[in-house]
């Protein structure tokens, strides 16, 4: 543990966009406040120049420069096999080049749930490496029998090695919830889509852990700050920890003592059980200092 | 006063014309509104106008302003703002409130209705008379000829039989002689109303048509000072909602279309209308779209009502000179979906106007502020979301709860919303448990709206 | 208000509306415009169909008699600019409406093409097969002389006319489209547009699915996406509504050109519309 999160996320990073690390399968999730075409031009810029690269359109409408085959997408998986696979190298093959295969998906959300464990099987091995763009807030038709099957999105997270979630640069909550209603509207403010974006990296290893780091990202100058990760969420994960030896005296709360906090019943919750509405009940006691004179102190 | 104004009730569509209609069977039976006694008092905005110059005094009308009007077709306009000819909807106010003094030739129109009431189909019926009137405004030969067409994708059969008269109420702008003139007439047939109903039958018709169509120089009324009522003088009409259009549209003037048959059926019949009917204005009526009873449930699906309205809109913008389309929806029923089959329909649609009837509450809060004046009590809110033309070519008229309507015996009206001030409580100075729960159900409405 | 200055519509900051290195071979483009109820996007196509066909969207702020004026202007001397192939193709609008909006400025209807998918398009295509219609509609929109600008508006509509899904209109009609003409304009309604997330536990119909995936779709495809909606605080005298110019989910890396994010307040009054800053 100690040996990865010293690790340098901007490297961990760096090693999944050029493929070096052992990621066949790359997710990218986006949205229309940041589209994911900046990452398969990030992928691309940092890929060998060996490295042969497949792009299935489904959206794009040019070819990009760095595509070294071109395809279009079609809806039935069978066929969008048939036309990638021609562009694959056969197991020979791939034991002699060293050349990687790259195939990148500009929208995957064209695959239909069922289909999409079919595509992704059989398209990753140890030689060809699947970057690809599924949309978040897409929603897909659902067929009554499938009802409880995952929804692709669903199964593309679980299947994903790993997974760069990408959102829009904002400043604050506030401003990510207005965006958030605009766009519920498709009311497109400026600034999306923009150079500068927030990236979320979820790296899982080999030994099932997952790695979380955030970065912030300009895609001009090709740069990847990490985020410092929130404190407070840190310290909620281990707040009894935290509070172990920093004072002489003992912090913690013990269970029992914790039960017992909990059923505590604070002020505000007893106000609310009052059925006259707000009321100020006042019972004199012997110590109360009451002056009748005073104006002001008139309890009742 | 009270004499004369029951005389003009008696003399109203009820007297009349229903002792002369053995045609159109499953007639309502004329009712007595509480409000009747207020006639007198009616802000008659289109005073002038009468059943008798609807049907009489056409013929000079036509023949001298003419030139002024296009085609010379009765019911057609200029829009003062956009040029574009434009033909009433039936109700005036609507007219104005759409910008156009009407609806222009190959605009569609929309009105959503949000709760189970039925206000919206009182505008619908209205919007069908005007074009039958319209069609008989050309004189006699309007029944073989005619100017104008109906068209209703319903199932209801006796849809012509429900279309409401002209309105022949007191006309305060027409010479005092013909007034009284008239009074007496009412008078006489009033006291032999009980004795000899069917021998008076064919007198009344003769007074509601044909006097009217020799009586042309007696019509003319050239102290009106409305300059769009002298130049358009059959442009808009004024409706009685408790009578009935006598006699009711025939398949001549009216084809009915059933909204159950397959889609193409129903596009290809709504076309044949169109070729049928090659100079006539064709007014197309779709009321109560998507209404349960009268629609298969197939329709709810976006494809079937979309491909249903997109043929109907080409089929109107490819007679855009000649047609006009009004069209009804409840949207309380499509309202579940998030809203997605309402804006789906509203957008094809060229103008969107939207009905809010008032909650029981607001409804007791306006009864009790207008309590000396029941007929100022308003019905619900006018939203409008769309205006024919304005809003295609990217004016915003979004205006909620800017307008408020009520309906009437003799007027749909629409009028600027504001709440009114409740004098009760300014007066009362004592606050009951009563006016505080009222107080409190005002300033709750208020904040509503 | 009345002393506000007037800005001019810009998307890219080379100052342009449709910049030229977007029509550099070998590129494909897609702008998307969304628009809601209160503000029909009539003025925007107008505006954008004026650009490609004249070099500036001369009705914008301008008085009608002077627009009319520089366009016969730039009409006469526009010899070069023959080499365009401007096309729209409408579900809501049959030809006549854009031959009356451009027909003010003198622009012949032999410049442009528009291709009416109102009128008869249900009684041609109800139903028949979704695919088979979209092939047709591609190879009619891509025939000879090809269009080298596109406005589809409401395209959405498809969706319902031909009882098909958004990925069906988007992969086989408009990547179809796409990959043939150099720049296409998809104008969109989106006012039903309503999408709660995908944390939220509810239930979104199919419907709102589909246009949902369509929209998004689009937003990932274009360049720019060019927002119009009204006012938040509703109808005003002197402001119809906002237009937002943003960046979309498509990379602009290869060019030289940079999407000018910007806002501008416009008012459309009669046939003029102004742009002005807030």
């Amino acid at each position: 543990m100690a040996s990865l999160s010293s690790q340098n996320p901007s490297v961990i990073l760096q090693r999944i966009l050029s493929l070096k690390e052992s990621t066949p399968f790359i997710l990218v999730l986006d949205s229309i406040g940041r589209s994911g075409h900046c990452i398969l031009d990030e992928v691309a810029r940092e890929a060998e120049s060996s490295t042969t690269v497949i792009y299935v359109s489904f959206e794009s409408t040019r070819k990009p420069d760095y595509a070294t085959y071109f395809i279009e997408g079609c809806s039935t998986v069978s066929r969008l096999l048939d036309s990638i696979q021609p562009f694959l190298p056969s197991p020979e093959q791939s034991k002699l080049s060293k050349g990687k295969y790259l195939i990148m998906i500009d929208c995957i959300n064209f695959v239909t749930a069922p289909n999409t464990v079919q595509l992704i099987t059989q398209l990753v091995s140890p030689s060809v490496a699947l970057v690809a763009v599924a949309h978040k807030n897409h929603p897909e038709y659902r067929p009554a029998e499938l009802e409880n099957y995952p929804s692709s999105l669903q199964l593309l997270q679980f299947m994903a090695s790993s997974i760069l979630e990408l959102f829009p640069a904002t400043v604050d909550d506030t401003a990510e919830q207005e965006l958030e209603s605009q766009l519920q509207r498709l009311e497109i403010p400026r600034g999306l889509n923009s150079p500068t974006y927030k990236l979320t990296l979820t790296n899982r290893r080999k030994s099932g852990r997952a790695l979380r780091y955030t970065f912030k990202c300009d895609s001009t100058a090709h740069t990847f700050t990490p985020i410092q990760e929130d404190i407070s969420q840190a310290e909620a994960q281990e707040g009894t920890e935290a509070l172990e030896g920093l004072t002489t005296f003992n912090l913690n709360t013990s269970n029992k003592q914790r039960v017992a906090k909990e059923q505590v019943a604070l002020p505000f919750l007893e106000a609310q059980s009052f059925n006259t509405g707000g009321a100020i009940v006042y019972e004199f006691e012997k110590d109360d200092d009451y002056d009748e004179e005073d104006p002001y102190e008139d309890p009742f | 006063m009270s004499f004369r104004k029951r005389g003009e009730v008696l003399g109203g569509p009820g007297a009349n014309r229903v002792p002369t209609l053995g045609t159109a069977p499953g007639r309502l039976p004329y009712r007595r509104t509480p409000g009747a006694d207020e006639l007198g008092n009616m802000t008659d905005r289109m005073g002038g106008l009468s059943m008798r110059e609807a049907h009489g005094q056409t013929d000079s009308t036509a023949a001298t302003q003419a030139p002024q009007i296009d085609a010379s077709h009765p019911g057609v306009r200029p829009s003062p703002a956009t040029s574009q000819l434009t033909t009433s909807t039936g109700c005036q106010d609507l007219d104005k409130l759409l910008g156009h003094m009407g609806l222009p030739l190959g605009q569609t129109l929309l009105i959503q209705e949000q709760s189970a009431t039925d206000f919206s189909s009182v505008l619908t019926k209205l919007f069908a008379a005007q074009g039958a009137v319209h069609n008989r405004a050309d004189g006699s030969s309007a029944f073989s000829k005619g100017n104008t067409h109906l068209v209703a994708l319903t199932l209801n059969q006796s849809f012509a039989k429900e279309l409401p008269g002209v309105y022949q109420g007191s006309k305060k702008d027409v010479k005092r002689s013909k007034v009284s003139n008239t009074e007496s007439k009412i008078t006489v047939q009033n006291t032999l109303e009980s004795a000899t109903s069917s021998q008076i039958a064919p007198r009344d018709l003769k007074i509601a048509w044909r006097y009217g169509l020799n009586d042309k120089s007696k019509n003319v009324a050239p102290s009106n000072s409305d300059i769009d009522l002298e130049n358009y003088p059959n442009y808009a009409h004024q409706f009685d909602i408790t009578s009935r259009l006598v006699p009711a549209p025939t398949s001549a003037e009216l084809t009915l279309i059933s909204p159950t048959q397959p889609l193409p059926a129903v596009l290809t019949q709504l076309q044949s209308v169109f070729q049928k009917y090659p100079k006539k204005i064709i007014r197309i009526v779709l009321p109560n779209l998507l209404h349960p009873v009268m629609y298969p449930p197939s329709y709810s699906q976006l494809s079937e009502v979309i491909s249903l309205l997109h043929g109907i809109r080409s089929i109107v913008k490819q007679n855009a000179e000649r047609a006009v389309l009004m069209s009804t929806i409840s949207t309380d029923l499509y309202s579940q979906t998030g809203g997605q089959v309402i804006t789906t329909v509203e957008n094809l649609f060229d103008s969107v106007i939207d009905l809010e009837p008032f909650p029981q509450e607001m409804s007791q809060f306006l009864s009790r502020v207008y309590k000396s004046q029941p007929n100022k009590i308003q019905h619900g809110l006018v939203h409008v979301l769309k205006l024919p033309l304005l809003s295609d070519r990217g004016e915003m008229h979004v205006m909620r709860s800017e307008y408020a309507f009520k309906n009437g015996k003799k007027k749909f009206e629409i009028e600027p919303w504001g709440i009114p001030i409740d004098d009760t409580e300014v007066q009362d100075s004592k606050s009951t448990p009563e006016t505080l729960a009222e107080e409190h159900s005002h300033t709750r409405v208020s904040l509503d709206f | 208000m009345t002393s506000v200055q007037k800005q001019d519509l810009r998307l890219f900051d080379d100052h342009s509306v449709l910049s030229q290195s977007l029509f550099r071979p070998e590129n494909h483009h897609a702008l998307f415009v969304t628009h809601k109820l209160g503000t029909s996007p009539a003025w925007l196509i107008n505006a954008l169909l004026e650009t490609h066909i004249l070099g500036a969207p001369l009705t914008l702020n301008e008085s009608q008699a002077s627009a009319i004026n520089t366009a016969n202007r730039r009409l006469a001397n526009a010899v070069t600019r023959s080499t365009k192939n401007t096309a729209i193709a409408s579900w809501v609008h049959n030809s006549e409406f854009f031959h009356s909006a451009l027909g003010k400025l003198k622009i012949d209807p032999s410049r442009y093409k528009v291709h009416d998918y109102l009128s008869d398009f249900v009684l041609k295509y109800h139903g028949k097969t979704g695919q088979k219609i979209l092939k047709n509609l591609v190879q009619e929109l891509t025939a000879e002389p090809k269009p080298d600008f596109l406005i589809l508006e409401q395209p959405e509509l498809l969706l319902h006319l031909l009882n098909i899904s958004s990925d069906e209109l988007h992969l086989d009609f408009i990547n179809q489209l796409t990959k043939i003409i150099p720049l296409i304009v998809i104008v969109s309604y989106t006012e039903a547009y309503d999408n709660p997330g995908t944390d939220t536990s509810e239930r979104i119909s199919a419907n709102m699915i589909e246009q949902i995936r369509f929209s998004n779709g689009c937003v990932f495809k274009s360049i720019a996406v060019l927002g119009i909606r009204p006012l938040k605080t509703g109808r005003a005298k002197d402001v119809t509504g906002t237009l937002t110019i943003t960046r979309g989910g498509a990379s602009l890396s290869h060019l030289p050109i940079e999407v000018a994010e910007n806002e501008y307040l416009f008012q459309t009054q009669k046939d003029t519309t102004k742009l002005f800053y807030r």
